[in-house]
This record gives C-alpha cells, structure tokens and sequence, in this order.
C-alpha cells in the first residue's frame, strides 16, 4: 500500500516489467553476469567484424604459437595458434557466434513443443494428460547426456541432428514447468472470477493465466539455455556434433585436447570461454528468479 | 505484585535507512490472575507485542524498554539464555491458527511429551500421567484414544483444545492468546473461549486476549486496552470502556459492529471510520488517528500523551482531557506515556 | 414474482470409490427451496460444511445440479447451455471471501475491471473507460486507481474494488460468500454500508452468505439456516432473530456471546451423542439437546408453518 501516492494520484504506475527490472538491479552480481552476457552475445552478432582472420585459414609457419602475452608469442594472434596454425581467437569469435545461435535455434524449438504441450496437459482430459506426461517420464528418465547421445547414434552424427537431439531432451523440463504453474493457476479464485466474467478458454489463458505463469517460464528458458550450449558443446567434443574444421566450441577442444601437454592455451581458453558464457547465463538466471517470485508488498 | 510489568515497551522494524516503529512506547501492568483484553485492527502491532512479550520477535525487530518484568522478575538483566527459558517456564502462548503451530509430522501425544520433558519430568510414566490430565483439563474427551492421533486428523477446535494444552504444560502463570478463535467455526469458537476463561477463573491463570473483536471481550476481560498503529489509546476497566469509551478510535470500533435487535431499515448505516490504518512507513503528524478522526481539531497535531481520567483509566487524546476537565475539575494528570 | 427461484435443488458429490468399485455420496445439498425478491437480501447462515459455498456455486452456475431448477424471472436456468450461460453471469454476480485471493496480482486493476465488459457488453473502448470510472467511484475509489495492480491496495479498497467487478454489469443479483470475515471491524462497517447504498441505489438483490449472526441481522430480510446441506429454519428475519426455533439455530445464537444465557441448553455444546443410525437419523440428532427415539429413526421433513417461514424438526409437528 502507497498511502503517498494517494495524493499524486497521477504518478506512473511503474508496471510489473519494470517491478522485476528494479529487482534485478539490485543484485550487483546478476548485473556483472548481465553485462558478461551481452559482451559475448555482441561477440557473437558482430563476429566476423572482430574475428581478424579466417578461422579456417593455416599459417602453417605459426603452428603452436603461445598466446600474445607469453614471451614467445605475437599480437597478431591473440590467443596464439592451434596445431595447424589457425588462429584460436577467431575461432573462438566465431565459435561464439555458432555456440549460442545453436543454442538459441535448440531453446526456441523446444521452448515452444514443450509449452504448447504443457497448456495441452493441463486443460485436456485425464488421459491425454496421463499419455503427455508418462512419455515425458520417459524422456526423463534416461540420463539427458546418454539419450542425446542415442538419439545421435541413431539417426546419425552431424549438426542439424545433435539440435534435434538436444531439443528433445529439454522438452520435458518445458511440459512440467508449465504444465505445474498453470495447475497452481487454474485453483486461484481470481481464475473463477473470470470465469464468472464469461471468459472463453483463450481469454482466459492470454488475459489471466498467462502473466501468472510467465516467472517460472522465463527461469526455465535461461536454464535450458544454458543447458544447450553446454550439451552441443558436449556432443562437439564427442565427434557426434559439429564435425572438425567447424569452429564450434566443443570441435575446438576435442581438436586441442591432445596437444594438452605442450600446448595447453589450446584447450584453457576455449574451456574459459564456455565456463565463463554459461556462469553468466546462470547468474542472471538467478537474478531473474529472485527478481520474479518476490512477494509482492 | 504485578505479574506482567511492561514501561516503555517499543518495537521497531529495522531497515537500510531508518527504523521504522511498529509499538511505540507500550506500558501496562496485569495483576494475578488478571483478564486483560488487547483490542486492534490488524497492523496495529498487536501481535508483535505478545511476541515480544514472549521473546520470540523476528531478527529483523528489535525491541527496547525501561522496564519489564515477568511474574516479579526482571526480565531485561536476565542473559539471553537464562530468560528464554524463564519465560517458557511462565509466560506460554496460543496462536490463531491450530494446525500451523502442531507439527503435522508427530502424534498428539508425543508433542506433549516432548514438551513435558524440555520442563523437566523425566520418567515416562509421570509423562504419559501428565498428558492425560492435561488433555482431559482442556475439555478432550476420552483423551487415551487422542494421544496416538495426528494433527490432521482432529478438527480444528479439537486441534486448539491440543494446542491449548501444550501452552498449560508448564504450568504458565501468564497465557497469551493471539486471536484463538479467528480461525474455528462459530460453534466451535465459544467452547474454546470458555475453556481459556475456565483456566482464569479455576487456576487463576493471567489471561492475556489479543483479538479484534469487542464481542469476545465484553463479559470476560477485566480490563480492556485498546491499540491503533503501535500506540496505546485507551486502557481502562471493561465496563468503563463499553459504557463510556473516551477515545474517538474506541467509540467507531464500538459503534461499527452491528448491535443486535436494531434491525437494517431503509437508509440506515453502520457507524464507519473512512480511510484505513496507516502505513508504518508513513505514519501521520501528531496523533496516528488524525486523519481519520472525526473530532479532529488543531491541537491534534501534537502527539497526545497517555494520561490518566479519574474513574476510568488512561486515554491518549487532547479531547478526552477537554471533556474531562468540565465535569470534574481536578485530578492528577500523572504522565505515564512519555 | 420472485427474481430468483430454486426448487428441490440436490447436489450430491461422489467421494470415492473403495476397493470394490463402490462409491460413497456425500449430498452437499439436499431439497433446496428459495426463493428471492428484487431489491431484498438472503442471509444463508450455518457453519463450515454446511453447504453454504456449494449452493452459491449452483446458482452462479460453476457447479453442475445434481436435481432441482434454478430460475431467474420464471425461466430456469440450464447448466450447458450457451444463452443461459451469458444471462446467468450478467445478471447474478459473486463477490469472494478474501479479497487477496480474487484479483489478479499481475494485471492492473482496469484491464481486470474491463474484461466482463468486453466479453458480455457491445460497448466501445471509450464508453468502457467511462464505465470503469463511474463503478470506481461508486464503490468509493478513484477513477485513477484503475491504473494500479492490486498489491497497492489494502483488504478493504480490494474488497471495493471486487464489488466494483461485481456491479460494473449492472446485475440483479449479488451472492457475497463471506464477505466480510477477512477484513477488519472498522472496515466492515465501511464495506457493509457500501452494499447497502448500492442496493438501494440499484436495487441489487443479495444472496448474503455469513456466520455472523450481528451481520445477518442487520442486512438481511429473510434468513435460511443450513446444516450439513439440508435447510433446518427458514423465514423472516425477525421470526428468527425473535424467537429462534430449531436447535441448531439455538446453538448458533448461544455461540454469539450476548445471546448465549438465553440458550442454557446448549453451554455444553460437544459432547456429542452416539448415534444408532446415522443414515437415517435427523442431521442435527447428534449434538441436538432434545433428541428423542424419533429423530434417530428417521429424518424430519421441512415443513411449511405458513407462507414464509419453513422449520425441519419433530418438536414442531
């Protein structure tokens, strides 16, 4: 309750939106991880303005050079070279660029499968319900790595068909969210209210469940955001992604990880950059989840 | 002797810039066995009060006062530890709610235990004795077929009658009960308020009835004290306050509730205070009834103090002075309020 | 003509079916009559279980009769059917118990308030702001307060702002479950004096569901007592409020502090009787001071002692 306002009756109204912004800001470590973030989504859009050469291109004469600030190393290439000469900071840039928009391709498809499922369970009938939910149980109960890595073997290895995998194994987690808070939804009595008004299914969904519903969703597709990158990095190392001389994360590593020895930054950086891409996610996750399911006073 | 001893009892609300007050500057004293009603809306700071009282306030308030004293002893000198346990061992609490002050998790009867051994009675089958009488002192028939039972398998009032139980197991010289009825049935709610005034009368237990309606209080209080937004406004004998209430805040709650036999005829209201309690964050200038007072004149943005009105008690308002002052002269204007 | 009607209406609930297949019914309602004027207000009185909730629920048309008609002019009202759906919500509205529970935390007060008008009104969208406006500050807010989420507002200006919702289709019936039990003396009172000016205003009919005998008579015109889903007293407000007859409405009067010394009988509430058969015994036999054999072989039927004032006990045959 404001009793100030009472009397600047025509202040702004500060919307729920910026309510969870103002919430944010306030937790300094989520606005380090945010402005992290936005670097590396910036690195990724304008990767080819920054990346200096051809993450493909050989300089056969620099093979294995160290990164710039070891004694030995060049400002040309910052991160040095790999064991063919290419130049590791463009790809990482554009491994960036590969990284998170795959990432994004496998948030989107599976964002929208498993809440459209989920709205489907929660207002369909007892065994609609119990088929969506029993072959989620399934998905769910193979370890996520070990099924994407099935479905992979399956249908063959190669990009497009670790996304599908990937996406499938982050529907599940889409049907519960949703389908757990509009069941939570559907109980309260302002839900009734509406029906009262004479509401219609859809209205009632856009209008009053769904502002509702919109906190755990938004968590949810940081996390599997995060996730994803995480997963397609994974099945890249494997050999069963990105095939070599794709410059995707995971690719780089499992290219570098034999020359660990004596030509560590080639396998440190890469790692970095994908710990430090998915700390960030992490972290604003969080931030937003405290923003979100705060009480409202 | 004075059981309860409170002077300059305040609470406040710790936050980033200043502290905000949610009881400011409470006094009171209760005798033996006295029946003392606590009358508020909800954000008065009542309940905040009984939970000082017990010492069980929340790390976010903090709680100053000159003086208060449990059953004789000062409770302020005591060490941390020491007063924890002398307040549980005289001072007990009920709360509005049953099911969500029983652990859900544990039979009825091994709660009692529980609590009977932290106040010291070792041996089983002195328990299992204890338990019994106890239940059957708070109405509970066939208390044997209770005691392996689960919180949510009894109703709420039986629930209150356990929970009441567990508050007798120490032997408290002070009850406190936080709104004990708010949450039964009606039918229920008069058997229980029956039972705490029984143990009043029968084991001259100091009762201290925190609630929000006047009704519950009218034939069993001795005294009534009346609270809005953390300050005291009216403290008087029971009778004194539902024959002639001095205090604007005292008179609307009385008049708000309707009277039974005056039926609704057409065009007829309830008597009703516009506005509501305010905000602890932003309290008005002077007196914390001001803006809602229907007798507000200018002197009311002075704080009024507590004082005493011969024959009745103490009132905290310019204009119960004012009215005083005319029909008898002089009596002693002892400022107890600060 | 009556407003509203409802004739011999049941409703049974199936609880549960044990291992062999057999269901258990509890009847939430049983053989409901009533019938309600334009302009005056029922009180339907009785503890929780008594089937209160449910029977509002049937008339506002959230829950399926299991027998028996409810009819608005005359005209009953089918459960599935889409014209009596758009009459029934237009014309009979609810109000919630907790105002904390019936709005939506994270839509602004007038989008909430704009959506009945929306689906059931051919308003446009500027006669709807107007209509918005008036309702606020019919209720006693601000025409500006729609642009504000709930979590700003107190219990009492949330309970305005439900009633707000409740009158803004103009409707000739309110049923209030419990209006008033979350919110505080004083605010009461605010709220209590606001339904009164807006039915004489309107001349809303009021279904008034409470415990709270001081409230019921001062706002109601009849009263129906219900007990375990069946109607034990119904009447006039001052047939009951003079000299309540049936032993459960004598218990609910000794429960309220300044009635309860005309009512010495039933200080001793609780101590219940066993009963040896409870199918077909009277609902209240179990903790009635005055059971007889009768009452625990069969059950009394309500009957009619003249035109308004009905009572379902053998002591009255």
């Amino acid at each position: 309750m404001n009793s100030q306002s009472q009397f600047y009756l025509h202040t702004r109204i500060p919307s729920t939106f910026y309510l969870w912004w103002s919430h944010f800001k306030k937790n300094k470590l989520a606005l380090v991880a945010l402005v992290v973030f936005v670097l590396f989504a910036l690195t990724a859009i304008f990767a080819n303005i920054i990346a200096p050469h051809d993450p493909t291109a050989q300089f056969t004469e620099f093979v294995h050079l160290p990164p710039s600030w070891y004694d030995a190393g060049q400002t040309q290439f910052v991160f040095g070279t790999d064991y063919i000469g290419r130049d590791l900071f463009s790809r990482l840039v554009l491994g960036a660029r590969l990284s998170l928009s795959l990432a994004l391709v496998v948030v989107l498809l599976s964002s929208s499968i498993g809440i459209f499922l989920g709205v489907i369970t929660s207002f369909s009938n007892f065994w609609l319900d119990a088929l969506i939910m029993r072959i989620m149980d399934f998905i769910l109960a193979i370890p996520s790595l070990i099924l994407a890595v099935v479905i992979v073997a399956v249908i063959g290895p190669g990009l497009p068909n670790a996304i599908y995998a990937v996406a499938l194994v982050l529907i599940p987690h889409f049907v519960l969210t949703t389908r757990t808070a509009i069941r939570q939804e559907k109980n309260k009595e302002y839900v009734t209210a509406m029906i009262l008004d004479g509401a219609s299914l859809p209205r009632l969904f856009f209008t009053t469940i769904l502002p509702n519903i919109l906190p755990p969703i938004v968590i949810q597709l940081t996390f599997a955001f995060s996730t994803a990158i995480l997963e397609i990095a994974t099945l890249g190392f494997l050999g069963l992604g990105a095939q070599p001389p794709f410059p995707e994360w995971g690719t780089i590593l499992s290219e570098s990880y034999n020359n660990f020895m004596f030509a560590s930054w080639t396998v440190t950086i890469p790692g970095l950059a994908i710990f430090f891409t998915l700390l960030s996610i992490n972290l604003v996750g969080d931030g937003l989840r405290d923003a979100m399911e705060i009480e409202k006073k | 002797m004075n059981l309860l001893h409170i002077e300059n009892l305040s609470i406040d609300l710790k936050t980033r810039s200043e502290p905000l007050s949610i009881v400011d500057r409470f006094s009171i004293r209760m005798g033996e066995g006295e029946a003392l009603g606590i009358v508020g809306e909800s954000g008065s700071g009542k309940s905040m009060l009984a939970m000082a009282i017990m010492g069980i306030l929340s790390p976010k308030m903090t709680m100053k006062a000159d003086y208060l004293s449990l059953d004789g002893e000062d409770l302020m000198k005591m060490e941390e530890n020491d007063r924890q346990h002398y307040i549980s061992s005289k001072a007990s609490i009920i709360f509005q709610d049953p099911k969500s002050s029983l652990n859900p998790c544990f039979s009825i009867g091994s709660q009692l235990d529980e609590t009977l051994s932290t106040h010291g009675i070792h041996t089983r089958s002195e328990r299992k004795e204890k338990i019994l009488s106890l239940l059957d002192s708070v109405g509970i028939y066939q208390p044997e077929k209770i005691i392996s039972l689960f919180p949510h398998q009894l109703s709420g009032g039986m629930n209150q009658r356990v929970a009441i139980a567990i508050a007798l197991a120490c032997k408290p010289r002070l009850l406190i009960a936080d709104e004990p009825t708010t949450a039964l049935d009606v039918s229920i709610q008069s058997q229980i308020l029956d039972l705490i005034l029984e143990l009043n009368k029968r084991d001259n237990v100091g009762i201290m009835l925190i609630t929000h309606d006047f009704a519950l209080l009218s034939e069993n209080t001795d005294k009534i004290g009346v609270i809005y937004s953390g300050h005291m406004m009216e403290h008087a004998a029971t009778k004194n306050i539902l024959e002639d209430a001095r205090h604007p805040y005292t008179r609307s709650l009385l008049n708000s509730v309707p009277q039974l036999g005056k039926r609704h005829t057409k065009g007829s209201r309830l008597y009703a205070l516009d506005g509501q309690i305010p905000a602890i964050d932003k309290l008005p200038v002077g007196c914390r009834l001001g803006p809602r007072c229907p007798k507000a004149e200018k002197q009311c943005v002075n704080p009024p103090i507590l004082h005493s009105i011969a024959n009745h008690g103490k009132v905290r308002c310019h204009l119960a002075d004012l009215k005083e002052q005319s029909s008898s002269k002089k009596n002693n204007h002892s400022v107890s309020g600060g | 003509m009556a407003l509203l009607e409802i004739d011999n209406l049941s409703k049974n609930f199936i609880s549960s079916t044990n291992w062999f297949g057999r269901a258990s019914v509890i009847e939430a309602n049983k053989n409901i009559n009533l019938k309600l004027e334009e302009g005056k207000t029922l009180a339907i009185v009785g503890e929780s279980g008594s089937g209160k909730t449910t029977l509002a629920k049937q008339i506002i048309g959230i829950e399926k009769p299991s027998s028996g008609v409810i009819k608005l002019d005359d005209q009953a009202l089918r459960f599935n059917n889409r014209q009596d759906k758009r009459k029934r919500f237009t014309n009979i509205r609810m109000i919630f118990q907790d105002p904390y529970e019936s709005l939506n935390p994270n839509v602004r007060i007038g989008h909430a308030l704009e959506q009945p008008l929306i689906i059931n009104t051919a308003l446009t969208a500027k006669q709807r702001k107007q209509k918005i406006s008036d309702t606020l500050i019919k209720v006693g807010m601000q025409s500006e307060h729609q642009y504000r989420y709930p979590h700003m507002f107190s219990g009492g200006q949330r309970q305005r702002i439900a009633i707000a919702r409740a009158i803004i289709l103009e409707p000739r019936v309110i049923i209030a479950d419990e209006p008033l039990s979350s919110l505080d003396v004083s605010i009461q009172a605010q709220i209590l004096n606001l339904m009164q000016t807006l039915q004489e205003e309107m001349g809303i009919s009021y279904i008034f569901i409470s415990h709270d005998l001081n409230i019921v008579e001062h706002i109601a015109d009849s009263i129906m007592v219900m007990y375990r889903g069946k109607v034990v007293e119904q009447g006039n407000v001052s047939q009951i409020f003079d000299e309540p007859l049936h032993p459960y409405t004598q218990a609910l009067f000794a429960s309220t502090p300044i009635f309860r010394n005309r009512f010495p009988d039933f200080l001793q509430q609780g101590k219940r009787k066993p009963l040896t058969n409870e199918k077909a015994s009277c609902v209240f036999a179990e903790r009635c001071p005055y059971c007889e054999e009768r009452c625990q072989s069969s059950s009394p039927p309500l009957i009619d002692v003249d035109d308004d004032f009905k009572i379902a006990c053998f002591k009255f045959d």
